[in-house]
């Protein structure tokens, strides 16, 4: 048996073997483990609420299995951070946190304050366009976590359908995946092929883990994340857990295209970092796409940088909160 | 103490409720959601009932089953237990699978299918337990909570009745839940019959033939003659024209035609005189047509009815009435009418207010429905004391 097959026989889970969250919260406390649940958010006024309320109740009041439930806002202008709020969770504005490190927009922004924000040993990501939200988006990711020590970073993956205007669509999703990263990894990581949805909003890591990888504040964040923890720790620090599905909102092709864009840029800097490559041409950061009205075609360029947020542990406010040594 | 001094107090005691809810707001909310996004048409309620028993579960309860119909049912048990209250809600509903079930949430209301009719109703046989619990409050009785399948459309209650006729536990009062509205409490049920008539031309009867106009044009013949038939005003009497389908495109006549109703009235004669007569429509409209006209009667139900001077319906308008709100009384066509005629003192009271009702984005608002609990946990409570019965 090869080491993908291997992995995927040990490591990949799904989320009704952790049904029993008793045995769970047990285990959690007898290894002292505090959790926490961040939701990064940007004009999600629609789903918040619930997020909050199924999370708080049922995995905080009724299961005591997470410490605290916080939504990272990026600065919405509908009520997302008031709903958030009115339903319990810690609500933060990301320009808040670490303000003497500026302020950045981007999801990725808002995953990299939560490590400083947040109290847990465990981080656990959340996205906030989730409609069919349900405790196992969390604890299904946590559990592996608590129970196996050797694991520090585990992705969820779904058979996820894409709203559509009749109802639900039975498959399809994760088109950056199959058509981008997949084939990347393939070429040039194909152990990291094991993990079904690489780029998956939902992952629960470790601290330790956590503030030791960059953070682009982009596209790019999950890819890069695999990537640096793969090349730092391996594919057994790695789990992946079947969540079943994914109800949430579908995006354009032309989205996409961004995405991938942001993706590639991240890709290729870290094939550089690891030495994987050498004589790469500066890279453009415009990403251009074409449209045609009334029979005139024009192009569309999007300026897409994909900056990148330095190792949490690098940041003295941090280290002296946590009280961790300077890496120097 | 003097009873009148008592349920005073019980009242009392019932206007400082609705603020200690707000302290399980989540939990409640979540059990909303999680009971709403399962969609659970009639004879596909496993999911919604596998739930609620998974609930009941949790906070310990005793007697956990699903019978042989699906209903899920279990036992609070009470300190004394020689008496045992019924806490119903139907668990199916009229969306199919194939309906988007998501809920969503705002900070005054919670919108998505199906939510008063009836995830509101098993979310509260949910969270009940919990809340009892959280708030220290202990019954005498039992409480038999039951979540109630096969209930709507063609089922007929066949569930919820099958549930009555083989429960081992004689049912000394009853309380029916439902998502809305706020205030409404039925003592009565309708006597009902439901039926579907058909006009079907068969190959050689002529609808293949040019100019024939289909099957739709019968039909308008026996909905003509239908809605001739007289229907007082009082007793409370109507023929619910519920359905109606036929053909499948612009130029093709339509060879079959469905009509689906239902006869409502207060009194069970009438019913009679209305389904002898729509006998006689489909009887003149088939002799005046080659198509087959036929009627197929569906489900029939007695009416029944607490009085009311019944001590059941004084408190309960009590209940509501202290709480501010105004009682509006009517007939329930729901579990009721299966309670009241096995002679079970029965009431059926609504959760919230609520906006769109059976639409897509049925609206429920959230402040109201803590008024709704602590009116079902005093009216519990006025049952448990023995306050509703007529002996006492």
């Amino acid at each position: 048996m090869n080491k993908i097959d291997q992995w995927i026989k040990t490591n990949t889970f799904h989320h009704s073997q952790f049904w029993d969250l008793l045995s769970l919260i047990k285990e959690k406390e007898k290894k002292g483990l505090k959790i926490s649940l961040c939701m990064p958010a940007l004009n999600e006024e629609k789903t918040i609420g619930k997020e909050v309320v199924i999370f708080r109740s049922e995995l905080m009041d009724r299961y005591p299995l997470i410490d605290e439930v916080a939504v990272i806002d990026s600065g919405s202008t509908d009520k997302t951070r008031e709903i958030a709020a009115e339903f319990g969770a810690d609500v933060y504005l990301a320009e808040d946190i670490l303000p003497e490190v500026g302020d950045k927009k981007g999801k990725g922004e808002n995953l990299w304050k939560a490590i400083h924000a947040l109290k847990g040993d465990i981080i656990c990501y959340v996205d906030t366009d989730i409609k069919n939200i349900h405790p196992r988006f969390v604890y299904g990711l946590v559990a592996p976590l608590i129970l196996r020590d050797t694991v520090h970073y585990v992705k969820a993956f779904y058979d996820r359908p894409l709203a559509f205007s009749q109802g639900l669509r039975p498959s399809g999703g994760g088109r950056v995946t199959e058509i981008l990263v997949r084939p990347l990894f393939s070429l040039f990581f194909p152990e990291l092929t094991a993990l079904i949805q690489p780029l998956s909003g939902e992952y629960a890591v470790r601290r330790e883990v956590l503030e030791e990888i960059a953070f682009p504040i982009g596209y790019g964040v999950e890819t890069s994340h695999i990537m640096d923890v793969h090349h730092r720790w391996g594919l057994d620090a790695f789990a992946q857990t079947d969540l079943d599905q994914r109800v949430h909102r579908n995006q354009a092709t032309t989205a996409l295209g961004k995405m991938s864009f942001g993706i590639l840029q991240s890709f290729l800097n870290r094939l550089e970092t690891f030495g994987m490559v050498d004589r790469l041409p500066e890279l453009s950061s415009i990403f251009r796409q074409f449209q045609v009205e009334k029979m005139e075609y024009g192009q569309v360029t999007h300026e897409i940088v994909e900056e990148e947020r330095p190792p949490m542990i690098t940041i003295p406010a941090y280290r002296e909160k946590f009280g961790r040594p300077d890496p120097k | 103490m003097s009873r009148t001094k008592q349920l005073d107090e019980l009242l009392s005691a019932m206007k400082e409720l609705p603020e200690k809810l707000t302290g399980i707001k989540e939990i409640f909310l979540t059990n909303v959601v999680m009971v709403g996004e399962l969609p659970s048409p009639t004879f596909v309620e496993e999911a919604r009932i596998k739930f609620l028993c998974d609930r009941f579960t949790e906070s310990g309860l005793l007697d956990i089953s699903v019978d042989e119909k699906g209903n899920g049912v279990a036992l609070y048990p009470g300190t004394e237990g020689k008496k045992n209250i019924l806490l119903a809600a139907n668990a199916d509903s009229v969306f199919t699978e194939g309906v988007d079930h998501t809920v969503s949430m705002g900070v005054d209301a919670i919108d998505g299918v199906g939510l008063s009719d009836n995830a509101l109703g098993i979310a509260t046989l949910a969270s009940l337990p919990y809340i009892l619990d959280k708030l220290g409050i202990q019954f005498k009785s039992n409480l038999l909570l039951t979540g109630a399948t096969r209930t709507l459309g063609v089922a007929d209650m066949e569930g919820f009745n099958f549930f009555l006729d083989h429960v081992q536990k004689d049912i000394d009062a009853a309380v029916v839940v439902r998502g809305g509205e706020l205030g409404r409490l039925s003592y009565s049920s309708y006597g009902s019959v439901r039926g579907e008539i058909k006009v079907a031309y068969s190959e050689g009867q002529g609808w293949h033939r040019q100019n024939f106009p289909g099957a739709i044009v019968d039909m308008e013949a026996v909905l003509h003659k239908i809605l001739s038939i007289p229907v007082p005003q009082t007793p409370k009497t109507v023929i619910l024209l519920g359905s109606i389908h036929a053909g499948a495109s612009f130029s093709t006549a339509p060879s079959c035609a469905t009509l689906q109703f239902e006869v409502r009235s207060e009194d069970a004669a009438l019913v009679k005189r209305i389904e002898r007569d729509i006998d006689m429509v489909v009887a003149e409209v088939h002799a005046g047509t080659t198509a087959r006209v036929t009627l197929r009667k569906i489900g029939r139900r007695a009416p029944g009815s607490l009085p009311f001077s019944h001590p059941m319906v004084q408190v309960a308008r009590d209940v509501v009435e202290g709480l501010g709100l105004k009682a509006r009384m009517r007939p329930s066509s729901g579990l009721l009418s299966s309670l009241l005629p096995r002679d079970i003192p029965s009431i059926t009271v609504g959760l919230t207010d609520r906006e769109a009702v059976s639409e897509i984005n049925e609206v429920m608002r959230i402040e109201p429905l803590f008024k709704g609990l602590a009116q079902i946990i005093t009216l519990l409570q006025a049952i448990d004391e023995g306050f509703c019965h007529e002996q006492d």
